[in-house]
């Protein structure tokens, strides 16, 4: 090999690098949010368990449930409807909770699953899967227990 | 890259309106969209919020807001793995902010009736471990049985450990991030928000109030039942007070969904009669005896009583 073709190769490995290295960073940069409903779910539990998970120890509830980046853990969580709304984005609500449950666990859909929460009142008893955006607590300043956070529910049929 | 960060809220007040609402001091609300917002020469970078909760005392001002971190949304997920991050708002270790304070001017506000107030706002923001004064102006905007808030402060990133020293963040992000905040309460009850009161004991009565802005006897009473009897029971913990607005369709609404969380639809749909109070049995859902407004304190007080044995 002369110099010449060493030098040609060189470049020629070193632009294939560079296109490589662009279009990953181009990747990461555009890359699409994780669609929670077609991700595995992670653990399957009541309401009521959930929340007394967290309400009896906070931080072993944490370091299991949530992810340092947000990716939090995917939740499939069985309990009664307690309350129907909506939210500022006309996205449907459902708490989940039991009458002696000191609080509950809060699930929001999605526009594309609003419509599955249809045939639902409250007082049945429903199984959701989402992902836990952060736990129960007792708040003594709000004076008020604060429910487990769900998003991007949608309605699982069992 | 990308980056973002931080946030915050603010809270509010409000009250107010015809016929019965039954004293209010405590408002509370999971309704509320916060968002925030960076702005550079690079690039706006903007995230949104619709799960934090808040309550807010009208008789002292007290204004509390609690915002879970994680339930920031950004368009792009790999900021919003950015914002979450150890190196930025770390929110595994801090999943939630809290601003707690005080409406300054609280009498600005006419809790009792319709119309926009502009409030001030002193208190504190609790976020990623630290905390820092806030002072804000915020409206208050009183509707019927609604009360919206809408608030916007700015908030330094450094004063809360937030820092870019290199790297893109340092240009793409804003060193103040503008935090719009907007919430929709309503009267809290033992059994009416979301977020479970503390105290949620089966009340011994449940005492029904059918009103309607359009009834002469609720309005010629309605400032003396309510200052003189059913402030009483309110403080009264054997009471749970449903208020039946049957002024519009939409109050119609909102009150069903009241008398379904009383667990008392039935006999809300059977005794529709306005400007009279009902003494309702929790155990066998039957009215155990009624009162019209009209009637003196005391006889209104009274047949209160009598119920109480009765039940």
């Amino acid at each position: 090999m002369d110099k010449k073709k060493v030098i040609k190769v060189s470049l020629m490995i070193t632009g294939v690098a560079i296109v490589l290295a662009g279009s990953f960073a181009y990747y990461l940069f555009n890359q699409p949010h994780r669609d929670v409903q077609a991700t595995k779910t992670d653990f399957v539990v009541e309401s009521s368990e959930i929340v007394n998970e967290f309400l009896s120890n906070a931080t072993l509830a944490n370091e299991k449930y949530l992810d340092s980046e947000g990716e939090s853990k995917i939740i499939e969580t069985t309990g009664y409807i307690f309350e129907i709304s909506e939210d500022f984005n006309n996205n449907k609500v459902m708490i989940l909770k039991s009458e002696n449950d000191k609080a509950g666990v809060s699930c929001t859909f999605t526009p594309e699953t609003n419509n599955n929460t249809s045939s639902f009142k409250i007082g049945d008893k429903i199984s959701i899967k989402g992902v836990i955006r952060s736990g129960a607590s007792y708040d003594s300043d709000l004076s008020m227990y604060e429910d487990v956070i769900m998003e991007k529910c949608d309605v699982i049929s069992k | 890259m990308k980056k973002v960060l931080n946030l915050a809220f603010v809270g509010i007040i409000a009250i107010a309106f015809f016929a019965f609402t039954p004293a209010v001091n405590k408002l509370s609300t999971a309704k509320t969209h916060v968002k925030f917002f960076s702005t550079t020469v690079a690039e706006d970078i903007e995230a949104h919020n619709y799960k934090s909760v808040s309550t807010i005392d009208t008789k002292s001002g007290d204004v509390v807001f609690s915002v879970p971190m994680q339930s920031f949304e950004f368009k792009k997920s790999l900021m919003q793995k950015h914002y979450n991050s150890p190196k930025f708002l770390d929110t595994k270790q801090f999943p939630k902010a809290k601003l707690i304070g005080k409406i300054v001017n609280l009498s600005n506000v006419n809790f009792e009736k319709d119309g926009t107030y502009e409030v001030q706002f002193k208190g504190t923001l609790d976020m990623h471990g630290k905390t820092n004064p806030v002072r804000e102006t915020a409206t208050i905007t009183v509707k019927g049985p609604k009360y919206l808030v809408n608030s916007k402060l700015n908030i330094t990133l450094s004063d809360y450990d937030i820092a870019f020293t290199k790297g893109k963040p340092s240009t793409n992000i804003a060193k103040t991030i503008e935090v719009s905040v907007e919430a929709e309460y309503k009267i809290a009850n033992s059994q009416s928000t979301s977020t479970t009161s503390a105290t949620n004991e089966t009340p011994k009565v449940i005492v029904m109030v059918n009103t309607a802005k359009w009834c002469p006897a609720c309005k010629a009473n309605a400032k003396r039942v309510e200052e003189n009897v059913l402030a009483n029971y309110m403080k009264n913990e054997q009471c749970h007070i449903v208020v039946n607005d049957l002024s519009t369709e939409e109050t119609k609404n909102a009150s069903r969904h009241e008398c379904e969380k009383a667990g008392i639809t039935e006999v809300a749909a059977n005794n529709p009669a306005t400007g009279v109070i009902y003494f309702i049995s929790p155990a066998t859902k039957k009215v155990v005896s009624q009162i019209s407004v009209t009637k003196t304190n005391e006889e209104i007080n009274k047949a209160f009583e009598q119920a109480l044995r009765t039940i």
